[in-house]
């Protein structure tokens, strides 16, 4: 039976309804005002402002900066809730044989700086993308070319059958197109710095840790958008003082990663918006010493997790179990009853650690301890739970750049780490950092538990049928959770939109996270 | 004088104040570390609850089953202040002790070496004051680990040098004295010289000084804990408690407001400990001044006045003045004589 994600937060809610918030998943604001009219900056306060990379999407990859990037910038195609594929700078495309596929560009559509987006940009585009140490182009691991063969159409063509070529395409986060005049004439910094890009807005100033404008882009291809005059993105760190800035009403949105903040924020005519994203929190494993080892310990302690008082307790009912592939993703499998190893047993754990003859084992689990403190409850009552079991967890909050080398460069690690991840294009990609012969957290090379898994993943990267694809995707899963290879205590909801609906009218959250909202939404006058 | 018993040279003192009545700073702050640290024992051998369990809701609201009420993950906050209180003592204490032992001798080599001994020892002692307690505190974690032990061994050596300054000023003066001198003639050898006739005569400054880093021990302990740099997850700190609760702040101020209370009342207790002390021990003479004989040098009001026509006050340019004593100087040489 598939389970739900949980809207409702029981002790919380309650509280909140005493000081009379409104926690509202409302998709829509509606407008009660007339017609919409154009004009007004907005004030969103975000979290924090894109690191290394700036807003050049080529080279920059990080979540902070991506829905900066997708108002300034657009993809060929993109995918809306139900995973469906949509056009975008590309009107449509088919797929010539296994290895080709032909884009039909839309006509009409400009750079902001007025020079004329084509064919040519689009190869200029994922030439650079193909020569980028960013890592993106390891999610176009078969593209062999990019070829122009008339002003509006492109042919790309792959080394071999790739099933999750589109997908990766219809990605907000990864292949952005970029002028080949503007952007290729640009130096690094003005890259990093300014956009050269045919979205709706376009970056004018950035004040480093304070704000970033983005203004109108008056040669923007859609009729009437965007409405408003510009974007005032305000770099607030602190949840606190963010939530404070919400709540005196000196920003007219705010977004936030913590739902207990956001749902606070939520009060008298802020909207809290619908949560599409989600994030995994996988805890990666180091077989190769230790007691984990040993199957019948790593099967111990995901029998020894009781995940539905984990989400309820350190979530407040805000998460869902599930695998490696984040629940939430439309094309991620569906955790069951009959998910291996995934229902509480205490007596069939501690079975199996007497089996192993490792009845008392100690294991260091390490996850990122500067960040994401709305989840360093769930690592807590993990150990609780585990000690249930006779298991004793050492919990190491480390920093960012102590855990980043294992992600970024393969760095070992001692017992488990946990590496939360979001939405990633195609549901392979999740396994691949931990089962393909190259992925950075590929601590299983030549471990015969994993064998059948790395045989299903390879078998699902290449089918091209989706129906098939999903079910191999899901024998997958049930494998990796069978053999224990990954533990996942559940998936979080990982972005939260807040709004004053009484000045921003006709915006919603999206599910690429995008904001892409802004580019239809006006303001009361 | 000589205490005829020991033969070890003592500064006079000031005739002590009767009893402790005299120093009720320093009971108040006895007191209340009395009552945590019988709160934090209580907690620890015969607790209601397990410190790091979930045993309830989250965010409840004090009532009968929790006094405090619960954290965010449904522990139980009275148990788990308790024994955040008594971690805070514990390396607080600690602490105080470590750098008191390390900075004691350090003074006393300093102070009574002199030379260029002691000018290497103080530039380290200065260098050593230059840097931020936190900052020292930080990279010991990340050389050393977190935890209460590397937090003691980091923050006691920050703190080290305040107590050799604190000793070295004393032993400076005391070394130049009679009974020093004669130790030396006599062939006592310097460390005992130090242990026993200098350090005793130290003391006072010494103690009063450890309440002092003591108390400034519990705010730096939070202010780690609060960064993740203290004790770590999941045992209790109350810096650490206000950290992740900061984002509960609205909807339940207890869980930030009770942990804050804890270490303004442990800082107080420390600090009101450190007044006492020094109102109790330390000596109301001045050894320089003339005329004191080692006795006190009282003001007190007279109960009979002066004879007619007797000044006791003379104006600049020489002319007697009327006489309206209200206090007369006494000093300790005319109350040994009655």
């Amino acid at each position: 039976m598939k389970r739900s994600i949980r809207s409702s937060i029981a002790v919380v809610s309650a509280a909140a309804m005493l000081i009379g918030v409104t926690a509202c998943g409302n998709t829509s604001s509606t407008s009660a005002d007339g017609p919409p009219t154009d004009g007004g900056t907005l004030k969103y306060a975000i979290a924090i402002q894109p690191p290394a990379g700036g807003i050049d999407p080529v080279i920059a990859s990080s979540i902070a900066g991506q829905h900066l990037m997708d108002q300034a910038y657009e993809p060929l195609l993109s995918k809306d809730e139900a995973g469906k594929i949509q056009p975008e700078l590309a009107v449509s495309y088919s797929q010539e044989d296994e290895t080709t596929y032909r884009f039909q560009l839309r006509e009409g559509v400009k750079f902001a700086d007025g020079s004329a987006f084509d064919a040519d940009d689009v190869v200029y585009s994922f030439e650079q993308y193909m020569k980028s140490t960013s890592g993106k182009a390891a999610y176009l691991p078969s593209l062999k070319s990019a070829k122009k063969l008339d002003e509006y159409s492109v042919e790309l063509t792959l080394n071999q059958a790739d099933s999750t070529f589109v997908n990766a395409l219809a990605n907000r986060e990864l292949f952005l197109m970029v002028s080949s005049d503007g952007y290729a004439k640009a130096s690094k910094e003005d890259r990093e710095k300014r956009s050269y890009g045919t979205g709706p807005f376009v970056l004018t100033d950035w004040q480093d840790g304070v704000s970033m404008t983005f203004e109108k882009n008056d040669e923007y291809w859609a009729k009437d958008q965007p409405r408003l005059d510009g974007i005032e993105f305000r770099i607030i760190p602190d949840d606190s003082t963010r939530l404070a800035a919400v709540q005196q009403g000196s920003v007219d949105a705010a977004s936030f990663t913590d739902g207990v903040t956001a749902k606070q924020a939520a009060f008298g005519n802020w909207t809290l918006g619908k949560t599409y994203s989600t994030q995994a929190l996988p805890i990666f494993i180091n077989p190769t010493s230790g007691p984990l080892k040993d199957k019948k310990v790593r099967q111990a302690v995901s029998l020894a997790l009781n995940r539905d008082v984990l989400i309820k307790t350190a979530q407040y009912g805000d998460g869902e179990v599930s695998y490696a592939a984040p629940a939430g993703d439309p094309a991620a499998p569906a955790v069951t009853d009959s998910t291996p190893n995934y229902q509480r047993n205490l007596d069939k754990a501690k079975q199996l650690l007497q089996e192993a003859e490792t009845p008392h084992p100690t294991i260091e689990l390490s996850y990122f301890g500067d960040t994401s403190q709305s989840q360093h409850p769930i690592y807590e009552l993990m150990q609780q739970q585990l000690s249930d079991v006779g298991i004793k967890v050492s919990l190491k909050a480390k920093s960012t750049s102590e855990l980043s080398p294992i992600f970024t460069s393969g760095q070992s690690f001692d017992g488990l780490v946990s590496l939360p991840w979001s939405y990633k294009p195609d549901p392979t990609f999740y396994y691949d950092s931990f089962l393909s012969e190259n992925g950075a957290l590929n601590q299983w090379k030549d471990n015969p538990d994993a064998a059948k898994a790395m045989e299903l993943l390879a078998e699902a990267k290449k089918e091209t049928d989706e129906d098939k694809k999903a079910r191999l995707i899901q024998d997958l899963a049930d494998n990796v959770a069978e053999e224990a290879l990954v533990i996942v205590p559940m998936a979080v909801p990982s972005d939260f939109e807040v709004w004053n609906q009484d000045v921003l009218k006709d915006y919603s959250t999206d599910y690429s996270t995008s904001r892409i909202a802004l580019r239809t939404a006006w303001m009361s006058q | 004088m000589t205490n005829p018993n020991t033969g070890i040279a003592r500064i006079p003192r000031a005739r002590k104040r009767s009893g402790l009545r005299k120093a009720p700073s320093m009971i108040a702050g006895a007191v209340i570390l009395g009552l945590l640290v019988c709160w934090a024992l209580v907690m620890l051998l015969t607790p209601t609850f397990p410190m790091n369990e979930t045993v309830g809701d989250p965010l409840l609201l004090p009532s009968g089953q929790h006094p405090l009420g619960t954290d965010h993950v449904g522990r139980d906050l009275l148990v788990r202040m308790g024994i955040a209180a008594g971690l805070s003592l514990l390396i607080s204490a600690g602490t105080a002790v470590l750098a008191g032992v390390v900075g004691t001798i350090l003074g006393l080599i300093a102070g009574y070496a002199g030379g260029w001994v002691d000018s290497v020892i103080m530039r380290i002692v200065d260098t050593v004051l230059s840097i931020p307690a936190i900052l020292v505190a930080l990279i010991v974690g990340v050389a050393f680990g977190t935890g209460p032990l590397p937090l003691v061994f980091a923050l006691g050596i920050v703190f080290a040098p305040s107590f050799a300054r604190v000793t070295r000023g004393p032993v400076l003066v005391l070394k130049e004295r009679d009974f020093v001198r004669a130790a030396e003639m006599n062939g006592v050898g310097p460390v005992r010289i130090a242990l026993t006739h200098l350090l005793p005569n130290a003391f006072t400054p010494l103690a009063i000084n450890f309440a002092t880093v003591a108390s400034t021990v519990v705010l730096v302990e939070a202010a780690l804990s609060y960064l993740g740099q203290g004790v770590p997850a999941p045992n209790p700190s109350a810096g650490r408690m206000i950290s992740e609760s900061t984002r509960f702040m609205q909807i339940d101020p207890l869980l930030v407001i009770l942990p804050t209370l804890l270490i303004v009342v442990l800082a107080i207790a420390w600090n009101l400990l450190a007044d006492g002390a020094q109102e109790y021990l330390a000596p109301r003479v001045d050894v320089g001044l003339p005329g004191s004989r080692g006795g006190p040098t009282i003001l007190r009001k007279s109960k009979t006045p002066s004879p007619a026509g007797t000044a006791d006050h003379t104006d600049s340019t020489g002319t007697e003045t009327a006489h309206k004593p209200e206090y007369v100087v006494s000093t300790g040489s005319e109350r040994t004589r009655r």
